[in-house]
């Protein structure tokens, strides 16, 4: 059988291929055999060195035709199969088909929340160290050595030898470590975990995190204060609330205030989760006592600041309603996937 | 602090209602933590005497009685007390009263006869729950008079919340003078005026000695006698007092000495003069070991550090904190010595700590009291003891005072003020606020080149919180109301962003978003772990303990994330969740050379099926290669050159594993793996559980480095499938990497498709089968450029892993 016989060959068997039924999946079989870089048309032509030289020129002319009747048939097939409607009835009520889900948590959500709204204002997040040294936490904090924040059933202590360690029980410190280091005007805020001794309750965890700001300038006021804490609330809650500031006592700040946000239930109207105030008690604040920035190497004549601080659980329960603090730290499935 | 408004008005002459005193008191800083309305309202209640009292024919328990109401005549009664009797003095409603809760009396028939009126149980005033049977009033009520005033009517109690720094406010007065500087009232004191000036020779110093052998710790100790009282109950009002501030009522001498303490702030305390041998009172540290009974019976064993009150033999009281059993108030009691004293904060915070002890005296001295009101706070409760158990006062005082109370100047500069608080306030208003305080303050000084006013200012002896010019200045300011400053916004100065900052909290973020896209939830677990769980998980490193954990539960610093996520696993498992991803991003703690170190961490835990379950197919269980494949796609994600490698040391607590190298010098950053059973086991997980850790502080040193453009490919890839026999034991990646070895630049990926092991293989082979793509940048691959490289990678993977090839 010559060469030329053996294309006629060749075509019959494709046509007779291609006359009886066949699944897509035998189709693909059939381009691969056919057209494939090792199939039957590419195997020919590598074959055309073998074919005399006279007759080279038809072979060549009938291998192209049998390529292109090849390619077209199968091309043909392909479109048809494309155009077949399914025969099943499908369901489209079916539910739909998905993955895991990930997700931030809510704490995070509210941190990166009242992140962005202070970095509007200006503000830069620092860190510090969770195992701090007792002389930042405390004595450059102005506490003195009686408060009661620094007792034993108050505050986890480390055991070092050295024991010069506690667990921070507020950010306060990190307004210590970046006075320390950097010249004002200073203008941060610090977020992180702080420890205190509470059994853990509904409302109470010895475990939580707290956000810090602080603003050291020349020239900075009680005003100045008011304003931001103001403008924070309003980031966050929204343009209607309002803030009243009690007098308070906190060893680092003096003057020093609470600082209560309108009650977001009631508007201020007064409801059971205000106590029927009308307020919501949100943070401490108060004006950089003049002792800190002694201990920092700031003159308090030339330099005066403000510092804040607020519970992001706090934050976190007002805005999701959730009722029980240590949810956020039982890492439920199923609370997680309320908010992420 | 519980104040009661009617106690409180006597020396503030306030008008208002008690929940506007209420928001005053809160703009001042004693915020108001509770307002409750005590004893209820009620009206047409008047005094009566039962003249005749009969029982009602047919009824077991009711009477019929004729009531004298005085102006009201005579009216019949129809009461079911049982203890109702004929010459009673009763509490008599009227038709026409109302009770509490709003229940009117009328007139109506009982059993057929008329009852014109109700005779009240303490319950059906509001008084008590007492209700088994009328209350019985004095008899010499006056009848026909409301019963109000001898019941006391509505009054209010505030519950208020005095920071550390405002012990003055924990009394009565205290409160009423802050209310009066604020509304520019003027206090009524009716304290009485010191007694030892009248000439008379002081009789107290032939009865007392007092020795105060440690001037720092009690600066001033006063004595005051009360000779043959009558030890007994104290009157209703002051018991209804003291009980309403929750204070427990004993003997009128001792509800006196706490009588005084919540009217004037300053704790006293009443000893029996004949327990004080041969009337020497010594304060005096304790010996070591030095035993000692409080009041409460208990016995303590004292130390040096414990200042005790003591006679020339024996301790008879713990100093500031509680007296002594040995020489307390008896109903036998004669003569009584009221002590009032200073002790120093500090001591007395160091022996209610070391004893265990808080009392409402130990809570005073332990924030300050006002040195300069021993003799009258001692007079004070002389007299009323005077008042209520008779007796008579010993003429003067002895007043021990070693350590006399100072005086502070404190200089204050008008611009200052202004400046702190953003305000304009007069010379004038700031100096009356501080005169309202009682500061004394001396003449202004004006320097004329900077227009700024100073003068001195003097607080008074019970403001020992003020001792700088910013003290003052906040009490300038709570005087002139917080809220009356007005609101500055801080936009003056753009401040440049500090970039490394920035960069950490940009890279964490991403971190965390990463994960999040990778189906992972955030957990947050406390970063306290309990002494089992931290002895149970092996990482290699030392933990750090917390001296005086709240229990054992939270006793340790975790060193690694996992405990505090295998235990969300547990946790989880329990309530039904079996398929859990979750990864928390937190700081970690552990030892080295005696030193705390704490630094990030990245923890990712994996259990459960690969993808939920649904009706198109069923989601197989995860096997390891999936948290190797979190491991990669997270590196890819931030651009960080992860890779594994075999580790020769996983931590004790995997099973199987290896360790993750980052960047091209291929530091250690962490390792993924099987967690081992006995581990899993420990934390209550049955299941195969896998995780990851990675340093955090190295991803955030090396992660989201910019990214750079690669140029796409102008020419086509060339493909080829290259499967191989090898030995089971020859590792997959042993086999790439020799793949890898043949150093080309045209291949351009690499990646194992199937294993295979089982029928049709060999015994003790398996089937390894890879999909190469090369591909050039400046060409079109010919096929035979790439075929000889193939022949090569075969020939290498023969010569080094024995590989035997299976088909191309």
């Amino acid at each position: 059988m010559n060469i030329s016989e053996e294309l006629g060959k060749i075509r019959r068997a494709f046509e007779a291929a291609t006359e009886a039924d066949f699944t897509a999946e035998e189709l693909g079989k059939l381009r691969v055999a056919y057209l494939g870089r090792k199939g039957i048309v590419a195997d020919l032509f590598d074959r055309i060195r073998d074919v005399p030289a006279d007759e080279r020129k038809e072979f060549g002319r009938v291998l192209n035709e049998l390529k292109l009747f090849v390619t077209a048939r199968i091309e043909e097939h392909e479109a048809t199969m494309r155009s077949k409607k399914p025969k099943e009835n499908v369901d489209v009520t079916l539910p739909g088909i998905v993955g895991f889900q990930g997700g931030l948590h809510p704490l995070t959500i509210i941190l990166n929340e009242i992140t962005d709204v202070f970095r509007g204002m200006g503000f830069t997040v620092e860190t510090g160290p969770e195992a701090e040294l007792i002389s930042y936490n405390f004595d450059k904090l102005n506490t003195p050595f009686w408060h009661p924040a620094r007792d034993l059933t108050d505050t986890f202590y480390l055991d070092t030898p050295a024991r010069d360690k506690l667990l921070r029980t507020e950010t306060s410190p990190v307004q210590i470590r970046v006075m320390e280091r950097q010249k004002p005007p200073i203008r941060i805020i610090a977020p992180g975990r702080v420890y205190r001794s509470d059994k853990p309750d509904a409302t109470h965890s010895p475990i939580f995190m707290q956000v810090e700001g602080l603003y050291v300038d020349k020239g900075v006021s009680f005003a100045d204060l008011k304003g931001t804490v103001l403008a924070f609330y309003r980031g966050l809650f929204g343009p209607h609330v309002k803030t009243r500031f009690r007098p308070h006592f906190f060893p680092f700040t003096e003057p020093s205030a609470e600082v209560d946000m309108t009650c977001i239930f009631c508007k201020g109207s007064g409801c059971r989760l205000c106590k029927q105030s009308g307020w919501l008690e949100m943070g401490g604040s108060g004006m950089v006592d003049p002792n800190v920035f002694l201990g920092v190497g700031i003159d308090p004549e030339e330099y005066s600041g403000w510092a804040f601080g607020l519970g992001i659980e706090r934050i976190a329960i007002l805005k999701f309603g959730v009722d029980d603090i240590r949810l956020f730290y039982e890492n439920d499935i199923r609370f997680l996937r309320q908010f992420g | 602090m519980k104040i009661l408004y009617s106690w409180l008005i006597e020396y503030a002459p306030y008008q208002g209602t008690p929940q506007q005193l209420g928001d005053i008191l809160t703009d001042i800083g004693l915020s108001v933590e509770s307002l409750t309305q005590i004893g209820a309202e009620y009206h047409g209640v008047v005094v009566g005497k039962v003249i005749t009292c009969e029982k009602v024919a047919g009824s077991d328990h009711l009477s019929l009685c004729t009531v004298d109401v005085g102006e009201g005549g005579i009216l019949p009664i129809v009461c079911g007390a049982p203890n109702v009797a004929a010459g009673q003095t009763v509490a008599a409603a009227v038709p026409g009263a109302v009770l509490p809760g709003g229940f009117e009396i009328t007139e109506r028939k009982l059993r057929g006869v008329l009852s014109r009126g109700m005779i009240c149980s303490e319950r059906e005033l509001g008084l008590s729950d007492q209700h088994k049977g009328i209350l019985v009033l004095p008899e010499d009520c006056v009848l026909g008079t409301k019963v109000q005033q001898y019941l006391g009517g509505v009054d209010w109690l505030f519950d208020l919340e005095v920071t550390f720094n405002r012990p003055d406010c924990l009394c009565h007065i205290g409160v009423a003078r802050e209310i009066c500087a604020k509304l520019g009232l003027e206090l009524r004191l009716s304290m009485p005026a010191e007694r030892s000036a009248t000439g008379i020779a002081n009789q107290t110093s032939d009865w007392v000695t007092v020795t105060i052998e440690d001037g720092v710790r009690a600066p001033r100790y006063t004595a005051r006698i009360v000779k043959g009282v009558t030890v007994g109950a104290s009157p209703d009002w002051m018991q209804k007092r003291l009980k309403a501030v929750g204070i427990r009522p004993i003997s009128n001498v001792v509800d006196v000495t706490n009588y005084v303490m919540m009217e004037m702030g300053h704790p006293l305390h009443a000893f029996d003069y004949h327990l004080v041998k041969d009337g020497k009172i010594v304060v005096r540290h304790a010996s070591k070991g030095e035993k000692f009974t409080t009041l409460d019976n208990k016995e303590h064993k004292l130390s040096v550090d414990d200042l005790l009150i003591a006679d020339s033999e024996k301790g008879i009281a713990l100093a500031g904190v509680m007296g002594g059993l040995n020489s307390e108030i008896k109903e036998t009691t004669k003569d009584v010595l009221i002590e009032c004293a200073v002790f120093s904060p500090a001591g007395i915070r160091i022996t209610s700590r070391d004893r265990g002890i808080q009392t409402e005296s130990s809570r005073r001295f332990e924030r300050g009291v006002d040195p300069e009101m021993t003799v009258a706070a001692a007079t004070r409760a002389a007299e009323l003891i005077h008042q209520l158990a008779g007796g008579e006062i010993l003429e003067g005082v002895v007043d021990a005072n070693p350590t006399p109370w100072k005086q502070l100047e404190i200089a204050i500069r008008s611009k200052r003020v202004n400046a702190v608080l953003a305000t304009d306030l007069t010379t004038e208003q700031m100096r009356g606020y501080l005169g309202a305080l009682s500061c004394k303050q001396s003449e202004l000084a004006s320097d004329k080149k900077t227009g700024d006013c100073t003068w001195k200012v003097y607080p008074p002896s019970w403001r020992r919180d003020l001792e700088r010019e910013i003290d003052l200045i906040e009490e300038i300011i709570r005087m002139h109301g917080y809220n009356e400053v007005g609101m500055a916004t801080t936009s003056r100065v753009v401040l440049e962003p500090d970039v490394q900052r920035e960069r950490e909290r940009h890279v964490t973020d991403a971190i965390k978003n990463a994960l999040a896209s990778l189906g992972l939830r955030e957990a947050v677990c406390w970063s306290l772990i309990s002494s089992g769980d931290a002895e149970a998980f092996k990482d290699g490193t030392e933990g750090a303990k917390v001296l005086n954990p709240l229990s054992d539960d939270l006793s340790r610093l975790r060193t690694s994330l996992a405990p505090g996520l295998l235990r969300a696993v547990e946790r989880n498992i329990n309530a039904g969740q079996h398929d859990i991803r979750l990864f928390e991003w937190g700081k970690c703690f552990y030892l080295k050379d005696s030193e705390i170190f704490e630094g990030l961490k990245l923890g990712i835990v994996l259990t459960g099926k690969i993808r939920p379950e649904s009706y198109a197919d069923k989601a197989r269980a995860l096997v390891l290669g999936d948290s190797r494949g979190i491991v990669e796609q997270f590196g890819d994600r931030m651009r960080l050159k992860a890779w594994s490698s075999k580790s020769n040391e996983l931590p004790e607590y995997l099973a199987v594993g290896a360790g993750i190298k980052l960047g091209e010098d291929g530091t250690a950053a962490g390792v993924f793996g099987q967690i081992a059973s006995e581990t899993a086991m420990h934390f209550g997980i049955d299941i195969p559980v896998w995780y990851i850790e990675f340093d955090g502080e190295q991803l955030l040193r090396r992660a989201g480095e910019s990214r750079r453009y690669i140029p796409l490919p102008r020419f086509p890839a060339a493909t080829r499938d290259l499967a191989f026999f090898v030995d089971e034991s020859i590792e997959a990646g042993e086999v790439a990497n020799c793949l890898r070895r043949i150093d080309s630049a045209i291949l351009e990926s690499l990646d194992l498709f199937d294993v295979y092991a089982g029928k049709g293989i060999e015994p003790g082979k398996k089937s390894l089968a890879f999909h190469l793509s090369f591909r050039s940048n400046e060409r079109t691959l010919a096929d035979g450029e790439v075929d000889a490289l193939i022949t090569r990678m075969v020939k290498v993977a023969a010569e080094s892993t024995g590989a035997e090839l299976r088909s191309i």
